[in-house]
């Protein structure tokens, strides 16, 4: 008989939307404290006014057709869970296990956000389900967007 | 008429001591291995005239992983040189190599010294601990580091997780590359890993953040590995059979992040390797050994693709069983145990191995029949530097 497959120390792991994450602090920048520094009510991505793309990560100029009249705009805050995984290793000890993911937004599915998904059980996480944003605090006032899964 | 890399050869080899917390110095490790190349090439150290790192000395980074500056093993080996260059960004850790070709090709210098040393094991501490220490982000690094995917095993695992779902990909496959690593460092004397390791073993193997388990991961030790380029018109004073550089390949033809990439099959590896091919004739079917990048091994999967050796996506099944990169193989891969095994010296010891494999060195791990060509590929993820080699100017 062989020994329990490596992932089967992941059954039964819930991750609740924590009350904050000890997070690395974004140095101030112009081009991103709007992203990093909201209200934490709704997320906010750089939008471009000539053809209406989304670029990001964000800066000072359109991705899509550069041009420099680029501004922050409200998103639906919903997307698709693109990639997860679930942290065992304490990188950063007294860090529960948690789950780093990387979540394709509707409004333009090549913006990908890396993100933690909360709020969920281990054994639900699917590629591909819907998700949407929630923000938890992050270090220094730092909001950080977080998705959950739609219900 | 590809000329830059082509006007130039590999004329010496040289390898530290390699293993866990060895406790040198970084320069004291650097001056063996620089030793041992020079006088492999059969030259003296007045003859360097060049000096070439990555990353050097300096950059802000864990402790233990930029070995020491150019000017430091320039002063301490009393080099007089004509050109020296460190630097970072470029085709990977494979950026030294391919700036000696460079400088040599353009007549800046005739026999450069490459170099690229770690201490990571001696520095590690506290179980890395110390990688997350820096409070504040700036650049791309934020992107990731700042919601809490706080090092390259979450970039990895989140790139496996993805390759799975989309392409079918297993552990059991995926074991195959650690599994063929550990059997080829079993005969490789250097190698720091070199206990039994089965394909159950991988699957029951502590998770670290998943679906990577301690396996996929590659083991932080102390070595340095040097180089000798020159420029072909010396080949003939070479003391062993020069290993002539056909071709390199440094692009970055995708965005460069972790997290924007297309699809987990089109990271800058891809590009580099493409690069390489659009630079020579030779093809895929004529390359008899792969010493490919495997800090995490999804990597080498992806250098499998890249390279041509399968299709995109379908290096699962390519690997699946073991046979076709196993020593005995159709293309044998990472024949001295890989960074998985033999301890990650950081790119430069895949370029080492495939120097030994054409030059008939590798004793107990030598790839039998043919060894005229071989590729090495450097770096993953947002990194890519390929290489292709032969014994003999061609």
């Amino acid at each position: 008989m062989s020994a329990a497959r490596s992932e089967s120390v992941l059954e039964g792991l819930r991750f609740a939307i924590p009350d904050s994450f000890p997070s690395f602090t974004p140095i101030q920048s112009p081009d991103t404290d709007f992203y990093w520094r909201g209200d934490g009510t709704a997320l906010r991505m750089l939008t471009c006014n000539a053809c209406g793309k989304i670029t990001h990560p964000p800066g000072p100029v359109c991705g899509y057709c550069y041009s420099r009249d680029v501004a922050p705009k409200q998103v639906s805050g919903r997307g698709t869970l693109y990639a997860w995984t679930v942290n065992v290793q304490p990188f950063v000890p007294g860090l529960d296990p948690y789950c780093p993911a990387m979540v394709t937004l509707d409004e333009q599915d090549d913006v990908k956000i890396t993100t933690q998904l909360v709020d969920v059980n281990n054994d639900e996480i699917e590629v591909g389900m819907p998700v949407e944003v929630v923000f938890v605090n992050g270090s220094d006032g730092v909001k950080l967007p977080f998705f959950r899964p739609v219900r | 008429m590809i000329r830059g890399e082509r006007d130039t050869y590999i004329r010496g080899i040289g390898q530290s001591q390699v293993g866990r917390r060895v406790g040198r110095s970084d320069l004291d490790l650097t001056v063996e291995a620089s030793l041992m190349a020079i006088e492999d090439a059969g030259l003296t150290p007045a003859d360097i005239d060049g000096v070439a790192t990555y990353p050097g000395g300096g950059l802000a980074a864990t402790p233990g992983f930029t070995g020491p500056g150019a000017p430091d093993v320039q002063d301490a080996l009393r080099l007089k040189v004509d050109w020296l260059s460190a630097n970072s960004e470029g085709g990977a850790q494979l950026s030294c190599l391919v700036n000696a070709c460079i400088a040599v090709s353009a007549g800046l210098a005739k026999n450069v010294l490459v170099y690229r040393t770690v201490t990571e094991s001696t520095n590690q501490i506290g179980g890395r601990g110390a990688a997350v220490s820096n409070p504040t982000v700036g650049s791309q690094m934020q992107w990731t580091l700042v919601p809490g995917a706080l090092a390259a095993p979450h970039w990895f695992a989140m790139m496996t997780n993805r390759y799975m779902t989309q392409y079918g990909l297993t552990r059991e496959q995926l074991g195959q590359i650690p599994v063929n690593a550990r059997r080829n460092a079993q005969l490789n004397p250097n190698a720091v890993y070199t206990d039994d390791m089965s394909l159950d073993d991988y699957l029951s193997a502590r998770l670290i953040t998943s679906p990577l388990c301690l396996y996929d991961c590659d083991v932080p030790c102390d070595g340095s590995t040097a180089f000798i380029v020159s420029h072909v018109d010396s080949a003939k004073d070479a003391k062993k059979t020069p290993v002539h550089v056909n071709a390199v390949g440094t692009a970055y033809r995708t965005r460069n992040s972790w997290d924007q990439y297309e699809s987990p099959t089109r990271t800058a590896v891809k590009y580099a390797a493409e690069m390489m091919w659009e630079r020579t004739d030779l093809r895929p079917a004529d390359v008899d050994v792969a010493e490919i990048y495997d800090g995490f091994s999804i990597i080498t999967l992806q250098w499998l693709e890249a390279l041509g050796f399968c299709g995109e996506g379908e290096g699962g099944s390519f690997v699946e069983g073991g046979k076709r990169i196993a020593l005995d193989g159709e293309i044998p891969v990472n024949t001295h145990g890989g960074q998985l095994s033999a301890g990650r010296l950081h790119g430069l010891g895949f370029v080492h191995e495939a120097v030994v494999q054409l030059r008939g060195e590798g004793g107990a791990r030598q790839k039998q029949g043919r060894h005229e060509v071989a590729v090495a590929g450097n770096g993953g993820g947002t990194f890519g530097g390929a290489m292709l080699l032969t014994a003999g100017v061609r």
